[in-house]
C-alpha cells in the first residue's frame, strides 16, 4: 500500500514538473501575451478569462509572467544551489577533513562570510556593475552572487557532518583494513556526505528565489520588466505585509503555490538524496 | 478640468467642509495624530526637518505669516510692515499687548534678539541661508518698543516670506517662552510629544473666544504608516497627513467622508539626463544628452497620463514645468504638458537626425540609442514610473535598461561621479518663491542637477536662465518678477533638461469629528489653522 | 623479557590524551602465536585506547604515545604509515566495539568485502570465492542476495559476523576483538564466542579478546590479563584468576560478578 502510494506520489511529481518544464520553455507560445506587455487600461484586474491570474500593478498579464519567471526561477535557482553546495563542500570538506590550522582558517573564512555586512558589499557590487546591464545578464550575475554568496551557511553543516563522517566508527574500521585516506575519501566519505549535500541543496533552491526577489531592493537581481518567480513572490509579500484582507486576493497565492509544489515534487523525485 | 479649476475646486471643497461646522466651535479636546520622525531639535531656530518644523508652526509667532490657504502673506505680530530704500530697509509695526506664554510682554526688543541669534554663526540656524548671500548683512535696531528696522546690505526679493520661519524669541532668554497657540508640555523622546494651550495666546475668534479651541494637541511617534492608518480608522487619530495613494484609496473605501484628495501638490517628480562634462560618457550619448531636441522628444514620447493613473491610481496630475499649478501666483498656466505621442516624438528626432530603423532608433553616427535610467530602489512609485517610460520609450526605439540603486550610491553618482545616463527623483517644495529656486536654475548652483555649478553656462538657454533669475531676484516689483520667471519655466519646458512627470496629489485624512478642518496642499496640510480647529461634539458629528 | 621467539606481540606503552593526562602508564602485554588473551578492565580504563594503540590509529594530534611495540619483531610505533598500513587487516585485523556503526552505511556489504579484500591483494582474485569462504567460517549465506543488503538491512549479531569474517578475510596472525560480544544476547554472544574459538582452533590466530565481561573470557582465553589504572596488575591462566585473584582490584572484580552458582570448588 505505501509503496503504491509512493508511486503514486512519484508519478504526479513527475508529471507536475514535466508540465512545468515544458510550460516555462514553451512559454513564448503558451503564453497569452508577452510578459513586458502593459494593458495600461486595466492594472491590478483580478483574474479574467483574458488574464487568467489578474494583472499586476502595471497592466501585465501574471500568468504570463508566471510561465516566463519559471525559465529563469527553475533553471538559475538549481545552479545556483549547486554552485553554493558545491563550494560548501569544498570549503566544508577541507576544514573537517584538514589539520587545526586549515580548519582555523577556514571556519575562520566561513564565519566572517557570514558576518560580513553583505548589504552593504551588495551595494558594492552593484556599484561596481554597469549601469545598463541588459536582462539577461542581470540574471546570470544574480544567480552567480547567490551562488556565491550561499556557501557560508551549507559549509558549516557540511564541516559538521563531515567532521562526524570522519570520526565514525566506520572510517576508523576503513582504516583498520589497511585502506588509504585517499581511498576512504571517496569510498566512505563523499558517498556519507550525499545526503547532507543534498538538503542543502534543496533548502537552498526556494531560499534562492526568494532572494533573488529581495536582491531587487538593492538594485540588483533580474532587471525589469524580464519576470522571475521573486518578482511575483514579491507582489504577495508586499500583500501581505500590507495588513490587507489577503484572502481578497486569493490569486496572488498562485506563484506562491507553483513555487512550493516544483520545490516537492523535486524532492519526491530524487528521494534517495535527501532521506535517510 | 484645468488645473486651476481643480485648484479653486479643491479650495471650495475646503471651506464647504468649513462651513456647517462652523456652528459653535467649543473649547477643549485634544487632537491626536502621528508623526513619522523624532523632531531633530524643538530650537525653532534649528528646525529643518518636517517634524520640528511642524513643532515650529504650532509653538512659534512670527512677524509675517503665508496664509496656507490663500498663499498670501498677512499680518501676524507685525500689523503693518513698509519698505524704502529699494528695499533695502524694512519696518514693522509691532502688536501690541501681546505677551509671552511665560506672560512677559513681547516687545521689539524680542525681534532683535531672534534676529541676532538667526544670523549668529555659532547658531548655524538654516532660518539664516537666504540671508547669507546678502552682501552686507542685515541689522535689526529697534524704534521704541513697538517697532523695528531691518536693514539689508542690499536688496533681496520676496523677503517677507521668509519671516514665515522666523519663530520669534524672548529676550529674557526663557527659551519655553513662545508666541504661539501652543507649547510644548511634555517630551518623550521615542514615545510622543504633547503640546498644550499657550493660555496668553493673542489671538481671539469672531466671538471674541480666545483661541486656541484645543486644549491640546498629541504627536506620537509612529514610523510604520500602515499602523498610523489603521490607528486612524479605530478614531485613535484624528488626521494623517501625506497619505501613500495606496493607502490612501483603501480608507476611500472605508471611509469617505474622511479621506481628501487636495489635488496637485508643490512636490514633482521628474527625469533628467547628464549633461556634466565630467562624467564618464561616451561622445556619442553626451551629444544626445545635451541635444535639447532629443530631450524634448523624449519628454513627448511620455505619457504622463499613464504615470498618474496607473502609478498614482489617479492622485497624481501631469506636469511640464517647474512650477506646480498648485502654486497659484507663480505657476505658468501657458505651459500644457504633452499628451505622449509617440509620432510627433519620431518626428522630433527625424529632424535632429535620429532615425528608425526596424524596431531601432539611430543616431547620425549609426548608434543605437540606449541608455540607463538609474532611480532610489526600494520607491515603488518610481520603480513603476520607470517601468511605464521604458515600454513608452521602446515605442520610439530607445531601449531603457532600469537601474534602481540604494540612495547614497545615487546621490553619489549625480554629485560627485556623474557615472549615469539619466536619473528619475522627486523634488520636494516648501517654499512658494522662485527666490527658494535659486541654486536649481542657476547654471553656477549645486542644484543645477543636470550640470551643476559650471563656472560658466555651457548653453545659450542656459545663460539666459542666468539672466532671468538675477533680474528677478533685484526686481522689487512681483508681476515683472513673474514675467521672468514665466519665461523661465518656458524654457525649461522647452529644452527639458528636467523632464516634469508628474505632482504628487496631496493626501490627508481628516476625522469627521474635527471641527474647522480645511486641509491645503502646503506643509502642515490639515494643521495650517490649529489654533481653530476643534473637536466636535458627537451628536455634531455626521458620517457623511 | 629475553624470550622473544615465543612473542608474536608483547607492548609497552604510556598513552596520554591531551588535557586528561595519562590513561595508559607503561603497560606491558603480551601475546604469543596462537593464543586467546582476554584483556578485563572496568569501563574507562582504557582498553579501547590500547588497541587504538596497537593498531597505530591513535589520532596524533590528540594523544600521545610513547614506549615500544613489538610485533613479529617490529616495532610498530617506529614504522612508516605506509608499512604499518599493509600489516593493518592483513596481520593485525581488528573488529570495532560497536558492530553496525563500523559498517559505512551507503555501501552494500558484498562491497565492502570486495574492498576489504582488494585493498591487500589486488583486482582480479577471485574475492567472491574468499568473501563466500569467511561468510560461511562465521555461519553467514554466501548467496549474491546477501551480498547486495545494505548495513541497514543486517541485525547486530549479522554485523558483528560479517565484521568478524572481514577481520579473518587475510588469516591475520592477531585478531583484536573490541567488546565483541556486549551488545548481543545471550545466545549470539555464546555463538560468536564459539566462533573465536573456531577460527583459533582453525587458522591459528592469536586473539586479544578486550572484554570487561569476566565469565566470558574465562569461557574463551587461555590468560586473562587485568588493566587497572593504566597497568596490567594480574595476568594469570583463565580459571586461576577466578581461584587465587591476587591483586586486591582482580578480587573487587570477581566479588562484584553476580554468582549464578555455587563457587568453584
Ligand atoms: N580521544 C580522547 N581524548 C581524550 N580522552 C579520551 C579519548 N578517548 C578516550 N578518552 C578517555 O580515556 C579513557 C579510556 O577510554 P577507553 O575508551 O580506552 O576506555 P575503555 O576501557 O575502552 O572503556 P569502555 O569499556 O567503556 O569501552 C576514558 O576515561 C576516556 O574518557
Ligand atoms: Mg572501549
Amino acid at each position: 500500500m505505501r509503496r503504491l502510494a509512493v508511486r503514486g506520489a512519484r508519478g504526479l511529481a513527475w508529471a507536475f514538473l514535466a508540465v512545468l518544464f515544458i510550460s516555462s520553455l514553451g512559454a513564448g507560445w503558451l503564453a497569452p501575451a508577452p510578459p513586458e506587455k502593459q494593458f495600461r487600461e486595466a492594472p491590478n484586474s483580478p483574474p479574467s478569462r483574458a488574464f487568467l491570474l489578474g494583472t499586476d500593478d502595471l497592466g501585465r498579464d501574471r500568468f504570463s509572467r508566471l510561465l516566463h519567471g519559471g525559465r529563469i526561477s527553475l533553471l538559475l535557482a538549481p545552479s545556483a544551489a549547486l554552485l553554493a553546495v558545491a563550494c560548501a563542500a569544498l570549503v566544508g570538506g577541507m576544514a573537517a577533513f584538514g589539520g587545526r590550522r586549515v580548519a582555523g582558517l577556514l571556519t575562520g573564512a566561513t564565519d566572517l562570510t557570514l558576518s560580513l555586512p553583505w548589504l552593504l558589499l551588495l551595494i558594492g557590487v552593484r556599484a561596481a556593475l554597469p549601469l545598463d546591464v541588459s536582462p539577461p545578464v542581470s540574471v546570470g550575475i544574480t544567480f552567480a552572487i547567490l551562488g556565491l554568496l550561499g556557501w557560508a551557511a551549507p559549509a558549516r553543516v557540511v564541516q559538521t557532518g563531515v567532521a562526524g563522517i570522519l570520526s565514525s566508527n566506520y572510517v576508523l574500521a576503513a582504516r583498520c583494513r589497511g585502506l588509504s585516506w585517499t581511498r576512504i575519501m571517496v569510498r566512505h566519505v563523499l558517498p556519507n556526505t550525499r545526503p547532507v549535500l543534498a538538503a542543502q541543496f534543496w533548502s537552498s533552491v526556494p531560499v534562492f528565489i526568494l532572494a533573488e526577489a529581495n536582491l531587487g531592493l538593492l538594485g540588483l537581481g533580474v532587471t525589469e520588466p524580464m519576470p522571475s518567480w521573486g518578482t511575483l513572490l514579491r507582489e504577495l509579500e508586499s500583500c501581505l505585509t500590507s495588513g490587507q484582507p489577503v484572502l481578497a486576493q486569493y490569486w496572488l497565492f498562485a506563484p506562491a503555490l507553483v513555487i512550493l509544489f516544483a520545490v516537492l515534487s523535486l524532492v519526491v523525485v530524487f528521494p534517495s538524496e535527501v532521506n535517510s | 478640468m484645468s488645473f486651476r479649476a481643480r485648484v479653486a475646486a479643491a479650495v471650495f471643497l475646503a471651506f464647504a467642509a468649513v462651513l456647517p461646522a462652523a456652528a459653535q466651535p467649543a473649547p477643549g479636546g485634544q487632537l491626536r495624530l502621528a508623526i513619522q520622525a523624532e523632531p531633530k531639535s524643538l530650537d525653532p531656530l534649528l528646525a529643518a526637518d518636517e517634524p520640528s518644523e511642524l513643532v515650529r508652526h504650532l509653538t512659534g509667532g512670527v512677524l509675517v505669516r503665508l496664509n496656507r490657504q490663500t498663499q498670501a502673506l498677512e499680518p501676524e505680530l507685525a500689523v503693518k510692515w513698509s519698505a524704502a530704500a529699494a528695499g533695502r530697509k524694512l519696518r514693522f509695526e509691532l502688536r501690541q499687548g501681546v505677551t509671552f506664554s511665560d506672560g512677559s510682554p513681547f516687545s521689539a526688543r524680542d525681534v532683535c534678539h531672534t534676529f541676532q541669534r538667526v544670523m549668529d554663526p555659532k547658531i548655524d540656524s538654516p532660518a539664516s541661508e537666504p540671508f547669507r548671500s546678502v552682501k552686507g548683512g542685515i541689522a535689526c535696531s529697534p524704534d521704541g518698543n513697538h517697532a523695528v528696522n531691518l536693514s539689508l546690505g542690499e536688496p533681496l526679493a520676496g523677503v517677507e516670506r521668509l519671516l514665515d520661519d522666523i519663530a520669534m524669541q524672548s529676550a529674557s532668554g526663557n527659551a519655553r517662552a513662545v508666541l504661539g497657540p501652543f507649547t510644548v508640555a511634555e517630551h518623550r523622546a521615542g514615545s510622543h510629544l504633547l503640546l498644550t494651550r499657550n493660555t496668553n495666546y493673542w489671538k481671539k475668534d469672531e466671538r471674541g473666544v480666545r483661541l486656541p479651541y484645543l486644549d491640546g494637541i498629541r504627536m506620537e511617534l509612529q514610523r510604520n504608516r500602515e499602523f498610523e492608518l489603521m490607528r486612524f480608522r479605530r478614531g485613535e487619530l484624528e488626521l494623517v497627513n501625506n497619505l501613500e495613494p495606496e493607502l490612501f484609496d483603501r480608507l476611500k473605501r472605508e471611509a469617505p467622508a474622511a479621506a481628501r484628495d487636495l489635488g496637485p501638490s508643490l512636490d514633482s517628480e521628474q527625469l533628467w539626463f547628464n549633461q556634466s562634462p565630467r562624467g564618464p560618457l561616451p561622445a556619442h550619448k553626451r551629444a544626445w544628452f545635451t541635444s535639447g531636441e532629443f530631450r524634448r522628444a523624449v519628454s513627448e514620447a511620455i505619457r504622463r497620463a499613464d504615470l498618474a493613473r496607473i502609478v498614482y491610481r489617479g492622485h497624481a496630475t501631469p506636469g511640464v514645468g517647474p512650477t506646480s499649478p498648485a502654486n497659484q501666483f507663480w505657476f505658468n498656466a501657458a505651459l500644457k504638458p504633452p499628451a505622449g505621442d509617440p509620432k510627433e516624438a519620431l518626428a522630433r528626432l527625424a529632424r535632429a537626425g535620429f532615425r528608425l530603423e526596424g524596431k531601432v532608433l539611430r543616431d547620425r553616427g549609426g548608434n543605437p540609442v540606449e541608455f540607463s535610467v538609474i532611480t532610489n530602489a526600494g520607491n515603488k512609485s518610481r520603480e513603476r514610473m520607470a517601468a511605464l517610460i521604458q515600454q513608452d520609450l521602446a515605442e520610439i526605439g530607445i531601449r531603457v535598461s532600469l537601474a534602481p540603486m540604494d540612495f547614497p550610491s545615487l546621490i553619489e553618482r549625480i554629485t560627485r561621479t556623474f557615472d549615469y545616463d539619466a536619473c528619475l527623483l522627486g523634488l520636494i517644495f516648501s517654499d512658494l518663491d522662485p527666490m527658494g529656486q535659486m541654486s536649481i536654475w542657476l547654471s553656477s548652483g549645486p542644484q543645477h542637477q543636470w550640470n551643476p555649478e559650471q563656472k560658466a553656462p555651457a548653453t545659450e538657454w542656459e545663460a539666459e536662465i542666468d539672466r532671468l533669475m538675477r533680474a528677478q531676484a533685484a526686481e522689487p516689483d512681483r508681476q515683472k518678477r513673474k514675467q521672468a520667471f514665466d519665461r523661465v519655466q518656458q524654457i525649461v519646458a522647452e529644452q527639458a533638461p528636467f523632464i516634469y512627470l508628474v505632482y504628487r496629489n496631496a493626501l490627508v485624512a481628516a476625522s469627521p469629528a474635527l471641527g474647522n478642518a480645511a486641509p491645503v496642499i502646503l506643509r502642515p496640510q490639515t494643521l495650517w489653522n490649529a489654533d481653530r480647529l476643534y473637536m466636535k461634539a458627537p451628536a455634531q458629528v455626521s458620517q457623511r | 623479557m629475553t624470550a622473544e621467539s615465543g612473542e608474536l606481540l608483547r607492548a609497552r606503552v604510556s598513552v596520554d590524551y591531551e588535557g586528561r593526562g595519562a590513561v595508559l602508564r607503561d603497560l606491558d602485554l603480551r601475546v604469543a602465536p596462537g593464543e586467546i588473551v582476554g584483556l578485563a578492565g572496568q569501563s574507562g580504563s582504557g582498553k579501547s585506547t590500547l588497541a587504538l594503540a596497537l593498531m597505530g590509529l591513535l589520532d596524533p594530534r590528540r594523544a600521545a604515545v610513547r614506549g615500544a611495540i613489538h610485533f613479529r619483531g617490529r616495532d610498530l610505533l617506529t614504522l612508516p604509515e605506509r608499512e604499518f598500513r599493509s600489516l593493518r587487516g592483513k596481520e593485525i585485523a581488528f573488529v570495532l566495539q560497536s558492530a553496525l556503526a563500523s559498517l559505512n552505511p551507503a555501501m552494500r556489504i558484498g562491497a565492502q568485502l570486495r574492498e576489504a579484500w582488494e585493498v591487500h591483494r589486488g583486482r582480479g582474485g577471485d574475492w567472491k570465492a574468499e568473501a563466500g569462504a569467511a561468510l560461511e567460517a562465521v555461519s553467514l549465506p554466501r548467496d549474491d542476495a546477501f551480498f547486495r543488503r545494505f548495513p541497514k538491512d543486517l541485525s547486530v549479531g549479522m554485523a558483528q559476523r560479517v565484521l568478524i569474517a572481514m577481520a579473518v578475510l587475510h588469516r591475520p596472525a592477531l585478531l583484536i576483538a573490541d567488546e565483541p560480544t556486549s551488545a548481543l544476547d545471550v545466545i549470539t554472544q555464546a555463538e560468536i564466542l564459539k566462533l573465536f574459538r573456531g577460527l583459533n582452533a582453525a587458522y591459528g590466530t592469536a586473539v586479544l579478546f578486550i572484554t570487561h565481561d569476566l565469565p566470558s573470557a574465562a569461557s574463551l582465553c587461555h590468560r586473562i590479563a587485568v588493566l587497572h589504572e593504566g597497568r596490567i596488575v594480574e595476568t594469570a591462566a583463565a580459571p586461576e584468576i577466578f581461584e587465587r585473584p591476587r591483586h586486591p582490584y582482580t578480587k573487587r572484580l570477581i566479588e562484584a560478578l553476580p554468582r549464578w552458582e555455587p563457587a568453584p570448588a
